[in-house]
């Protein structure tokens, strides 16, 4: 009976990394972080979206590790508005971030929002040690399906 | 054969570019109502529908359809809806993250002024708050009948008083005076009878005769002096009393007299709630874009998450701006809709952040003149608003001023011109609000005590040769508090009419009190003259015969000799032991 119940679940896991290497769903689901942790109306996260479809990774992967990022977002927020602030706020790159902000597009990036410019940093320092616990954790799983 | 000149393949392709085009327009009007839908309500400070948006990708304008715009103080009613929008946005900005819209046209607009005074959010104070109860006090003076106890306080009525309260204590001296002469003289005669009744005791009799029968004429006479003087003193005294009654008239004036009344008393009694509606409309209005545009850019947050830096050497730039919007509609003034159109400058959602201010030009078309000129500069750190209205030739409605109670004044239909400067710095507020009608009749209806009063003719008369008014509040203080004072002619020529009605009013009462003092000092006159005569002809019955009593007891007293011992002796009986 709980094999039977599990079934759907089986089947939809199967759907989703069967087909794909370790590899590639650690990739997908470190860019669906990166795109969760960030607030979404900037160009920065539809590049990453973009990125995630024109890179060899697991989409279903990444959509999920953006709903699921997403919900963990407020709880990060105040992290990623200090360290936001803290990268925005150097002197010494004042003049470069004006003269990006200042070219063409540049404000829709929103990368002088404190809270953009914090989770990007926030998922580029995280963006390693996620895929190298990820890609883990699905050779494990590979290996209980090949099994 | 090339594919592309079989239908099979053709075909399918332009059905697919032609949904996908569709597909493409209908995305973007939805994004483009739900961006305008945002953007509008940022811009007015309100809630802002729109049923319908368009995008035209050949020409670069969007069209939006049915407008609504709710009350911003009145959330849910309609204040402005509009039959469409033309917006020609520019394209370069948006790269900025910037609307810039070069060109707008509003067409169809109608102001909705569902709004009561009273769900306003502030009173306006005026100089003369407490006015209706101020006027209604001294209106009450003007109809007030006279005090019955005042003709007592005249001076011949005082007079008569005297007089009536003097003469019967005269009178009384006068009949004890004439009593007491009666008893002497009675005395003497009862005296003088017992000596001659016993010649012998001749001894016994008053020795004092000569000297009392002196005194007593001489009593009678100054007695009968004084009564013989009596009708004298009573004319000279009632001619005192005429001479007195020239001061009546004085005094009487003096009682009635009324303060004059307060022109700007009856100003704010009449035209206070007329002219709180407008200024507190326009101070509304005032305060309403001071919140709508504040002073500081940062004053309305969005509820984005993080905060936007802004670097150094940027120049922070509002996010909306509307160049030049057109606006076309109608309105309704004083019960007549009239045609408008304008320009709407500079409209931004940030005007602390732009370079010049908002400007706003509206004019009348058609056959009423009517001209909204509005500012609101926010630029440099400044906060400075203005507002001019200038309407003329308006076609007003019958119009009441005033309480019901006790004085209203009916307005016929007449034309009518509305001027309005204000302006605000900060919060202190500044400026004027005149209103002039023309070829008006004034018609006073007078109720309660005043009315069956002459002031109500006289009002009439007087006001009829009224036939225009002019109104001016000046207003001061601060939005939060604005203060005002009202001018305007039609308090002096109320206060003038309703002065010349409480002097007949108090000709009148003087006249009735004067012929009702006149008729109480007649009749008391006349009444102590009859008092009077009666004891004259009492005493002069009782005094009537006292000559002849006195000449009677001096005769009988040169009688009263003494004899000799010889002549009593004769006197003797012949036959006497002692002849």
């Amino acid at each position: 009976m709980l094999s039977a119940l599990l079934a759907p679940v089986r089947r939809a896991v199967h759907a989703l990394v069967g087909s794909h290497s370790p590899a590639e769903l650690a990739a997908g689901f470190t860019l669906g972080m990166m795109i969760g942790f960030m607030p979404k109306t900037n160009l920065i996260a539809l590049s990453l979206c973009v990125l995630i479809f024109s890179l060899r990774c697991n989409k279903g992967i990444a959509l999920a590790s953006a709903v699921l990022f997403t919900c963990l977002a407020p709880w990060t927020d105040p992290f990623a508005h200090k360290l936001g602030l803290a990268a925005l706020r150097m002197p010494s790159l004042q003049a470069n971030y004006a003269s990006v902000f200042s070219l063409p597009l540049g404000p829709w990036f929103g990368f002088h929002n404190t809270v953009v410019a914090g989770s990007l940093l926030m998922g580029l320092y995280l963006a390693y040690p996620v895929f190298w616990l990820s890609k883990t954790a699905c050779n494990v799983v590979h290996r209980g399906f090949a099994r | 054969m090339s594919r592309w000149t079989r239908w099979q393949f053709v075909v399918p392709r332009l059905l697919m570019c032609v949904v996908g085009i569709m597909a493409v327009h209908f995305v973007l009007g939805v994004a483009a109502r739900i961006a305008a839908t945002k953007s509008a309500s940022d811009l007015v400070g309100a809630s802002v529908d729109i049923d319908h948006a368009r995008v035209s990708l050949t020409d670069g304008r969007v069209l939006l359809g049915g407008l609504s715009v709710s009350d911003p103080l009145a959330p849910g009613e309609p204040w402005l809806t509009a039959d469409g929008c033309e917006i020609e946005i520019a394209a370069a900005p948006l790269l900025e993250k910037r609307t810039v819209i070069n060109r707008a046209r509003l067409i169809g607009v109608r102001f909705h002024d569902s709004r009561s005074a009273t769900g306003l959010p502030f009173s306006s104070h005026f100089a003369n708050d407490d006015a209706n109860t101020k006027a209604a006090h001294q209106l009450a003076t003007i109809g007030q009948p006279l005090d019955a106890t005042v003709i007592n306080k005249l001076e011949s009525v005082g007079r008569t008083s005297q007089l009536c309260e003097r003469w019967p204590a005269q009178l009384a001296a006068l009949a004890t005076r004439a009593a007491e002469l009666d008893r002497q003289a009675k005395e003497l005669e009862q005296a003088i009878a017992a000596a001659n009744a016993n010649p012998l005791r001749y001894d016994d009799s008053p020795s004092d005769v000569p000297s009392t029968v002196t005194s007593l004429q001489r009593e009678f006479d100054r007695l009968n002096a004084e009564l013989e003087r009596l009708p004298q003193q009573l004319e000279r005294q009632r001619r005192a009393i005429v001479a007195a009654r020239r001061k009546d008239e004085a005094i009487l004036r003096e009682h009635i007299k009324t303060a004059a009344i307060d022109q700007d008393l009856i100003n704010a009694y009449l035209l206070r709630d007329e002219a709180s509606k407008v200024v507190n409309d326009a101070v509304t209005y005032l305060r309403y874009m001071q919140q709508v545009f504040p002073a500081k850019a940062t004053a309305r947050r969005s509820e984005r998450r993080g905060e936007d830096i802004l670097f150094s050497g940027v120049h922070p730039r509002p996010a909306i701006v509307i160049r030049n919007l057109e606006v076309q509609g109608e309105t309704n003034a004083s019960g007549q809709n009239v045609a408008f159109r304008g320009l709407l400058k500079n409209l931004t959602t940030s005007p602390a952040l732009h370079d010049v201010p908002i400007q706003l030009k509206l004019s009348s078309v058609g056959s009423t003149p009517m001209e909204v000129r509005a500012t609101i500069d926010r630029t440099r750190g400044q906060v400075r608003d203005e507002l001019f209205v200038d309407c003329r030739d308006m076609r007003l409605v019958e119009r009441t001023l005033g309480p019901a109670e006790p004085l209203q004044l009916k307005l016929s239909p007449c034309a009518g011109s509305l001027s309005v400067s204000l302006s605000v710095t900060k919060d202190k507020l500044s400026g004027d609000i005149q209103f002039v009608q023309k070829d008006v009749k004034i018609t006073p209806a007078v109720t309660g005590k005043l009315s069956d009063s002459a002031l109500s003719k006289s009002l009439t008369e007087n006001l009829g040769e009224v036939n225009s008014l002019a109104t001016r509040v000046s207003l001061g203080g601060t939005l939060d508090q604005p203060s005002c004072t009202l001018w305007s002619n039609l308090g002096p020529a109320v206060a003038e009419a309703m002065d010349l009605a409480a002097e007949d009013l108090a000709d009148a009462q003087a006249h009735d009190a004067l012929a009702e003092a006149r008729r109480q000092v007649d009749e008391r006159l006349a009444s102590l003259e009859r008092q009077i005569a009666d004891h004259q002809s009492k005493l002069a019955a009782k005094l009537g015969n006292m000559p002849q009593r006195i000449d009677r007891i001096a005769h009988h007293q040169t009688r009263r000799e003494r004899i000799s011992v010889e002549q009593a002796g004769r006197r003797l009986p012949n036959n006497s032991l002692f002849r």
